[in-house]
């Protein structure tokens, strides 16, 4: 040890003597035990003491206790002071209830009382204020370049000490997470500390500690990970770079573009846009369906992923610039993110097409009384041409690029008023999203002859004559699947589709036929049926099965792609919704008979070309509450109350006229 | 399969491999613990060496100590736990006993504090039987009895036939409890160690020291005093009983029970300090447990206060949790006298925290009509104290 | 806003007016001090004053601010260490996903070509193909080898790269309980950006067994932590403080919080895997052991309670009621120890065995056979047999055209030139892969494709006597001589009847066998699969093992993965019965090929002759004159 000692004592010999008095009292608990162990519990203890006094109490009181079904926690949490004039961060999970009381208790066992000023929802983060008498000891932060994977991390929560803040120590486990907006650690995260600092070995504050959602589809919920090893604390100078803006009150957002990927697959390239909802911030900047995204700033995007933890970190109200490929060259464009997107809803005008028509364009058969159309002069047997620059030849092109349209806003319609004296006129629409009175007016004319065929697809098209009851076998498959095709079926004429989930248990082919056959002829429906293996239950592997029953009549018969429904009775309405959601471009409308909802199942938002109309027919109370739900989300649903009896595998005339309304509304534009 | 799972035998006996070179640690341990305290091992030791040494030697080491690792400490950091989990396992026992029925778990875990044979344990259904099998680290088995136990801490002691080869001595001082301090949780949690096997070893720290009834919400035991917060998964089925130790081998204290915070659902790790333990094993050795189990929090006044007899009126109990604004004062009232005013919001009786109406008049019934008491109130954004005296 | 209705209009404004008056007091006071009062704890603990000391001193010599504490340098150094072994480690670390990105687990990369280990349970919902995360944000493909369904084992290839970071070994038999490690995968999927996770703990326990869990996956003689586990580490690695690789995560005890750690994980060992490891790679459905015999607990002894007279262990004498003393050299004192040392061998392994038969002790050699029968197992691994038709469904085709587009380019190519289905097989292109590997060698020997026929004789004689040995192999016999006593036994027939009887003339077909496989390999003598690694008597290395059926009889060859001469050959007739056992030794150059000088043969693990062999005369003759 001396000689460790010699090459210093000339600089040291001056502080020997004062050292004296200071470590005679200490040298014990310092020398006691070389131990690393015990060192390292000292500095541990010791970055705890430095910071803990930035640390302070935070109690709600009373508020709402349950929200959203869950119950929300009412004992004391924690929170960092950031600002020694009273503005602390804490923690949003407490106020979920609207607390009508919320007090802070500084170190020195002040109690005060105290304003949520602002919200950080995109790090669940919250602003409180109290009035101070004298300046607080301010958080210290930790510089983020010295960050790294397996460092100490020290967690601090005051919910147990006012002085002595409660620790748990653990290491840095992920230094970038939930995309740019927090990083991880394995210090045991609870309530008790949520909204307290995760701190470094040198007592300086890395971040604020808090149950924000991963915003990815995971195992169980946040909440529920607490002291697991997996908790998350956001930067603390990503907090104090948005400290001025929360100061004044405003409320912080997670920044959306509306930007939806082709595949399904977080980390496969290349993101190429799926559909661009109107209204969208990536709409407005002038992104287009079948864009390739090569960059965000500067960040190269490769997969959908990439681009998450590019613009997780961009807070609504601010812009981006996104670089894109079109037609093989790069297109810069700049993209201001919004707090929630425009919910879509498909453009009502109030048109029933004449499929008997085969010539070029849509003729209108009939209209939407007061509708869009109507309104604006629009007459049966006008021709439909041209809406919003796009020309129109046939009805499916009618159907896509009325679905880009933007129902808020005026749309131009070139009609012509017979494809023999053609006069050309532009008519400007409002169009509206769907009214709720559809049920009760649509159904009085028909599209009796269902769409006029596109000459492509009879080119393609087998002439093919089993009608009937048509037994459908697919080898490996277990499930009794069966399908009536209305006698006068001709593969020239597209058919509707829809392909039922029944209640498990046996089926009488008859009893169908003789309900479907009338409604089948006269409107050109095809009506399948999928019974579960089990006679007593539907497993979710069966989905598969009804998905290619669909794709299989969708090969062999002429299918009209606007007029795929898929319904469930009973047991059979939750997969069959399941389903539908999945595959929300394939089917437009999903129609469910007395059946419970998926209750964790949340249908996304509501896109172009992928908003299924939804009919859920019976007593179930939860309908009504959940078609306002979906209907918020922009979908078209309809409940209707009246008892549908699941023993006799079909349903009475009555609730079938409803069901053939629904299929039959699914025609109109 | 040959070897069915019917066969396997949850208890063996004698000394496996491994463990039987542990035990030749412990073996050291003994002869150390003969020349110093138990448990205390090296380390005591070595401060005797250390507090020989020259008083100038510590004041240049002070300095050095930032630029020089004196003590290189690699291996250390990953043999010392394991030295001290040799050490410690002998002083460890698993216990079987009652259960089994409605999922109860029929184990937990102890550890022994004399050469008699006595063991500490947590009060549980488990012990609800007449006799109690025991079984060391390394697979010896033995019967013990209950003692006693003390109702105030649920804490159990009982003691087996054979004399204990090794113990933890809880009547010397405990070690000084510190926030922040490294432990390890010892026992045999979810039963893992069958047979011969050595008990689990968790490692963690004190997170708090702290009372049960001042964590989040109340929860569910007798015991309200101080316990040892732990930032580590230790109370888990069969645990309760098992030791928490310090880096020197002290024992600090007991894990308690599997407590959930009936509010927020939040499973609690802790144990019951050392100090709170020898009080409650000498009670139980002098037969001086009382089986009152006065909890004042709970205690219910003869004839308590009430929101008419105070003059209060608060607004209606419509929620599950209405919080308590004050509607009304009645003039010339008690509460008019000190000062309460309508639209307050009450949010400490006592300190107590109150949450709602229904809290509010909990809290009063346990204060008798004739004391008085303090209210704290949120009156728009300030806090104002009251003094209510009847 | 139920609460807000109580609010009388006017309080708001008063909180205002308030909070204002108080802001501005704060703000004059703040004024009048000039700083901020840095308000410090009442009761300060003791180890917050040294380190006040210990600060006050750093800045005398430094000149430091207070904005931080200072740890001592060691504390430092320790912390560095950890975090240059944690990044280290983690370049090894993967995530395991679907072919669509979806669904996900954890593995770990065990060699720079890109052998990969995760878990059977992890591997299993994915099928034969699945896409891996490098920790750097790298996407791969990669493609199942093989599977141990009992194990929880899989092992699976990354394509495309022979220079992977890989994990380095640890020998997880030297590992304590109290040690530090840490765990890294990715949990709960939260790997985005593709960085693992890492979490810290010690070894909690150490050959723990943990019952099989509703399937059969049963965890034998393995670690357990309480680094957080969580789901989605399965299948990820397990590293000691040093950062190399103690274990394969796999298991928790969860109970009262479903499936969220509660400080108690556990790892399959290394050295399991290890053991396993040339299994997997032979693209085989890898089976566990038995030993042919249950035992009991009977007054702390573990006791034979049931024997099967067809086992090998019977064979070796073993009865019921004897004492097992130790097994592959551990001792054995309660019946989990017993399935932890028996469940980390694979079948066709050899172990060790004391035992206690009326008072004496009693060592010999066992073989294991097979837990489960091979469709058994199939049945475990969901239909991966290989028997199983490929599920490509037409009904799915022009589905989602940008789904199946994606799916055409990468992924199929390699199912194409890397999977190759068959019975019994996870994917049987690995186990041409290692065919090809042990056969290089010997085809090293005879460089040229088209081999003239050969006629060899060797001489030699009993080690320590005077009796002599001669066999001369003619294509269609072979000429066996020891001492004045002579066979000539057929290039196909008649072996059975030699093992049964336990001819010394069984010997000379040993040595035919050598022959073939060293000049023709042993294709030609009839179906051959390479089995994996294993352990045989008197070597320490692993060995390899590969299985040939020729005729009625099932010979197995083992080789030395380092230069492929062969080192043992066993022919078994019948399982019920002991195998001819041949074993070369003293190898020496002779007219520019290996031979050896010494073997040792027999029936059981004891040799019973030793023979000392002369080189071989080797005798080219024209394909004219033989037939």
């Amino acid at each position: 040890m001396i000689r460790h000692a010699t090459p210093r004592t000339s600089s040291t010999a001056i502080l020997c003597g004062l050292l004296f008095v200071f470590a005679w009292p200490f040298s014990a608990c310092v020398f006691a035990n070389p131990s690393i162990l015990l060192q390292e519990e000292k500095a541990l203890q010791a970055a705890g003491d430095f910071a803990q006094s930035s640390v302070v109490r935070v109690e709600t009181f009373g508020g709402r206790e349950i929200v959203e079904d869950s119950a929300v926690p009412a004992g004391p949490s924690s929170g960092t002071i950031v600002d020694s004039e009273g503005w602390i961060i804490t923690s949003l999970f407490q106020f979920r209830a609207d607390p009508p009381a919320i007090t802070v208790v500084l170190s020195n066992g002040e109690r005060k009382s105290a304003k949520l000023v602002a919200r950080d929802y995109a790090r669940a983060l919250a602003l409180l204020k109290i009035d101070v008498s004298e300046p607080l000891k301010v958080a210290n932060p930790s510089p983020r370049s010295t960050w790294k994977t397996g460092q100490w991390t020290i967690a601090l929560g005051k919910t147990f000490d006012l002085v002595v803040a409660s620790r748990s120590v653990g290491i840095l486990s992920a230094t970038d997470r939930i995309f740019g907006r927090a990083i991880q650690t394995d210090c045991k995260i609870s309530p008790h500390n949520y909204g307290g600092p995760l701190i470094d070995l040198q007592g300086r504050v890395m971040g604020i500690l808090a149950p924000i959602d991963p915003g990815i589809a995971t195992e169980g919920e946040v909440q529920q990970w607490y002291d697991s090893g997996i908790g998350f604390a956001i930067p603390l100078d990503d907090i104090l770079v948005r400290l001025p803006k929360l100061k004044n009150g405003e409320d912080i957002y997670i920044g959306k573009a509306g930007i939806r990927p082709k595949l399904n697959d977080d980390f496969r390239g290349p993101v190429e846009l799926a559909g661009v909802a109107p209204g969208t911030p990536a709409a407005k900047a002038g992104l287009k369906p079948g864009d390739r995204i090569l960059k965000v700033g500067s960040i190269d995007i490769r997969w959908p992923n990439h681009l998450r933890h590019a613009l997780g970190v961009v807070d609504a109200n601010n812009s981006v610039k996104i670089t894109v490929e079109r037609e093989g060259k790069p297109i810069e464009y700049e993209c201001e993110l919004v707090k929630e997107l425009p919910v879509y809803r498909t453009p009502f005008i109030g048109v029933l097409a004449d499929a008997t028509y085969s010539g070029s364009g849509v003729m209108v058969q009939s209209l939407y009384k007061d509708g869009p159309a109507e309104k604006a002069g629009v007459q049966p047997g006008m021709i439909v041409q041209n809406i919003a620059g796009k020309a129109i030849t046939t009805s499916s092109d009618l159907d896509r690029e009325l679905a880009f349209v933007d129902y808020r806003e005026p749309l131009k319609m070139t009609v012509v008023k017979s494809d023999k004296l053609p006069e050309v006129r532009e008519v400007v629409l409002t169009t509206t999203p769907w009214p709720d009175d559809w049920v009760d007016r649509i159904g009085t004319k028909t599209a009796d002859q269902g769409i006029a065929p596109d000459v492509k697809i009879l080119k393609k098209i087998e002439k093919n004559n089993t009608t009937g009851i048509v037994p459908i076998t697919m080898g490996d498959i277990p499930n009794q699947v069966f399908a009536f095709v209305p006698p006068n079926y001709t593969p020239d004429v597209h058919h509707g589709l829809l392909v039922v989930m029944p209640e498990p248990g046996k089926v009488d082919r008859k009893q169908w036929t003789d309900r479907w056959e009338v409604f089948c002829r006269e409107h050109r429906f095809i009506v399948a049926a999928v019974t579960s293996a089990d006679p007593r239950t539907w497993q979710r592997e069966e989905l598969d099965v009804t998905k290619r029953t669909v794709q299989h009549l969708k090969n062999k018969y002429t299918i009209d792609s606007r007029r795929m429904v898929i319904g469930g009775m009973g047991a059979g309405g939750g997969p069959a919704f399941v389903l539908a959601l999945q595959n929300r471009s394939l089917f437009r409308g999903v129609w469910l008979a007395e059946s419970n909802l998926p209750r964790t199942l949340r249908p996304p938002q509501s896109e172009p070309m992928e908003s299924p109309a939804m009919l859920l027919q019976g007593e179930n109370p939860a309908y009504p509450k959940f078609v306002k739900a979906v209907k918020e989300m922009g979908y078209r649903a309809l409940a209707v109350e009246e008892k549908v009896d699941l023993a006799s595998q079909a349903i009475d005339v009555k609730q079938q006229k409803t069901v053939e309304t629904f299929l039959r509304s699914l025609e109109w534009f | 399969m040959m070897i069915s799972i019917a066969l396997s035998h949850p208890i063996g006996f004698d000394l496996p491999l491994i463990q039987a070179e542990q035990k030749d640690e412990c073996g050291i341990q003994h002869r150390r613990k003969r020349q110093t305290y138990s448990g205390k091992a090296d380390h005591g030791v070595r401060r005797r060496r250390w507090n020989s040494g020259l008083t100038i030697a510590f004041l240049m080491v002070l300095l050095v100590e930032f630029r020089t690792p004196l003590f290189a400490a690699k291996n250390d950091k990953n043999d010392s736990v394991v030295a001290l989990n040799g050490s410690l396992q002998s002083k460890l026992v698993k216990i079987y006993g009652a259960g089994g029925a409605k999922g109860l778990e029929s184990y937990q875990s102890g550890f022994l504090i004399s050469e008699a044979g006595h063991i500490v344990t947590s009060w549980s259904t488990v012990l609800d039987v007449t006799s109690l099998r025991i079984v060391t680290f390394d697979g010896r088995k033995d019967d013990a009895e209950m003692v006693g136990m003390d109702p105030q801490t649920e804490i159990a002691v009982l003691k087996m036939t054979q004399p204990a080869t090794d113990f933890f001595p809880i009547d010397r001082a405990a070690a000084e409890l510190k926030v922040g301090t490294r432990v390890f949780g010892m026992s045999n949690l979810f039963g893992i160690a069958t047979g011969d096997e050595a008990l689990s070893i968790q490692r963690g720290v004190i997170m708090a020291i702290a009372p049960l009834s001042a964590t989040r919400g109340r929860l569910k035991t007798l015991y309200q005093g101080n316990v040892l917060v732990l930032d580590v998964m230790t109370n888990n089925p069969g645990a309760t009983g098992g030791a928490v130790v310090d880096v020197r081998g002290n024992l600090l204290g007991m894990l308690g029970k599997e407590l959930r915070d009936d509010q927020t659902n939040i499973w609690l790790n802790y144990a019951i300090p050392a100090d709170v333990i020898a009080g409650s094993v000498r009670r139980i050795l002098e037969g001086k447990t009382s089986n009152s189990n006065a909890n004042p929090s709970t205690q219910i006044a003869q004839r308590p206060h009430r929101l008419a007899t105070l003059g209060m009126m608060l607004i209606p109990d419509v929620l599950p949790k209405t919080p308590p604004y004050v509607d009304q004062v009645l003039p010339q009232s008690i509460v008019d006298r000190a000062g309460l005013m309508s639209n307050d919001l009450v949010l400490l009786l006592n300190e107590r925290r109150i949450d709602s109406r229904r809290s509010l008049e909990e809290s009063l019934s346990s204060i008798d009509q004739a004391d008085s008491f303090t209210l704290l109130v949120q009156r728009g954004q300030e806090l104002v104290r009251l003094e209510v005296k009847p | 806003m139920i609460n807000e209705s109580y609010y009388p209009s006017v309080i708001p404004m008063w909180n205002r007016f308030l909070s204002f008056s108080s802001t501005l007091v704060a703000r004059v006071i703040g004024q009048v001090l000039g700083r901020p009062i840095v308000r410090q704890p009442g009761m300060l603990p003791i180890g917050f004053l040294i380190n006040f000391v210990l600060i006050s001193l750093v800045q005398v010599l430094h000149a430091e601010t207070e904005t931080s504490t200072t740890p001592s340098e060691e504390v430092l150094q320790a912390e560095k260490v950890r975090i240059a072994a944690i990044q280290k480690a983690t370049r090894s670390t993967i995530g395991v996903f679907g072919t669509d990105g979806q669904g996900g687990g954890s593995g770990v990369i065990i060699s720079n070509d890109g052998y990969a280990l995760t878990n059977f349970h992890v591997t299993d919902p994915f099928g034969d193909r699945m896409r891996c995360g490098l920790s750097n944000g790298e996407m791969v493909e990669a493609i199942i080898v093989g599977i141990d369904p009992t194990g929880d084992l899989a092992l699976i290839k990354l394509d495309g790269r022979n220079d992977f970071p890989s994990a380095t070994i640890a020998n997880s038999d030297t590992v304590r309980a109290g040690q530090w490690c840490f765990a890294a995968g990715n949990p709960f999927v939260l790997a985005t950006n593709l960085q693992p996770t890492v979490t810290w703990g010690i070894v909690s326990g150490v050959h723990r067994y943990q019952y099989p869990s509703g399937t059969i996956l049963e965890y034998t003689d393995c670690i357990q932590t309480d680094a957080a586990i969580n789901p989605g580490n399965s299948g990820g690695p397990l590293y000691n403080a040093d950062g190399d690789l103690l274990g394969i995560n796999g298991r928790c005890s969860f109970e009262k919080r479903g499936r969220v750690n509660v400080g108690v994980g556990y790892a399959i060992s290394i050295n399991q895997a290890m053991l396993f490891l040339g299994h997997l790679k032979s693209g085989r459905l890898v089976d566990h052991a038995t030993l042919g015999f249950t035992v009991g607990n009977e007054g702390g002894k573990v006791v034979v309670s049931n024997i099967l007279e067809t086992s090998d262990a019977y064979r070796r004498g073993l009865r019921y009621g004897d004492q097992i003393l130790r097994l592959d050299g551990r001792e054995i004192l309660s019946v989990n120890q017993l399935k932890n040392i028996l469940g980390i061998f694979p079948t066709h392994s050899r172990l060790a065995l004391q035992f206690r038969q009326e008072g004496k002790v009693i060592d010999t050699w066992i073989r294991v056979s097979p837990l489960h029968a091979i469709d058994e197992l199939a049945e475990i691994a969901g239909g991966k047999s290989g028997d199983a038709p490929p599920d490509h469904d037409d009904e799915k085709k022009g589905d989602d055209k940008a789904e199946s587009e994606e799916k055409k380019d990468t992924p199929d190519k390699l199912l194409e030139t890397q999977y190759e289905k068959r019975r019994g097989f996870t994917n049987y292109h690995f186990n041409r892969r290692e065919l090809d590997r042990v056969l290089a060698f010997s085809k090293r020997a005879e460089p040229d494709a088209k081999v003239p026929i050969r006629e060899w004789s060797w001489t030699g004689k009993l080690a320590g006597e005077t009796t002599n040995y001669s066999v001369k192999s003619r294509t269609q016999t072979i000429e066996s001589k020891l001492g004045d006593e002579t066979a000539t036994i057929d290039q196909q027939r008649g072996w059975n009847e030699l093992i049964k009887t336990k001819s010394y003339h069984a010997i000379s077909l040993g040595m035919r066998l050598w022959e073939q496989w060293i000049i023709d390999g042993p294709k030609k003598l009839g179906e051959t699969t390479y089995i994996g690694t294993t352990r045989i008597i008197g070597h320490d290395k692993l060995v390899d093992l590969t299985q040939v059926t020729i005729g009625e009889v099932e010979v197995f060859f083992h080789t030395d993965p380092s230069d492929g001469r062969l080192l043992l050959i066993e022919i078994e007739s019948d399982p019920k019965l002991d195998r001819l056992e041949v074993a070369f030794d003293r190898y020496e150059e002779s007219s520019n090929r290996d031979v050896p000088g010494l073997i040792k043969a027999g029936f059981g693990p004891e040799p019973r002759w030793l023979i000392e062999l002369e080189k071989p005369v080797v005798k080219e003759v024209s394909s004219a004159v033989s037939l």
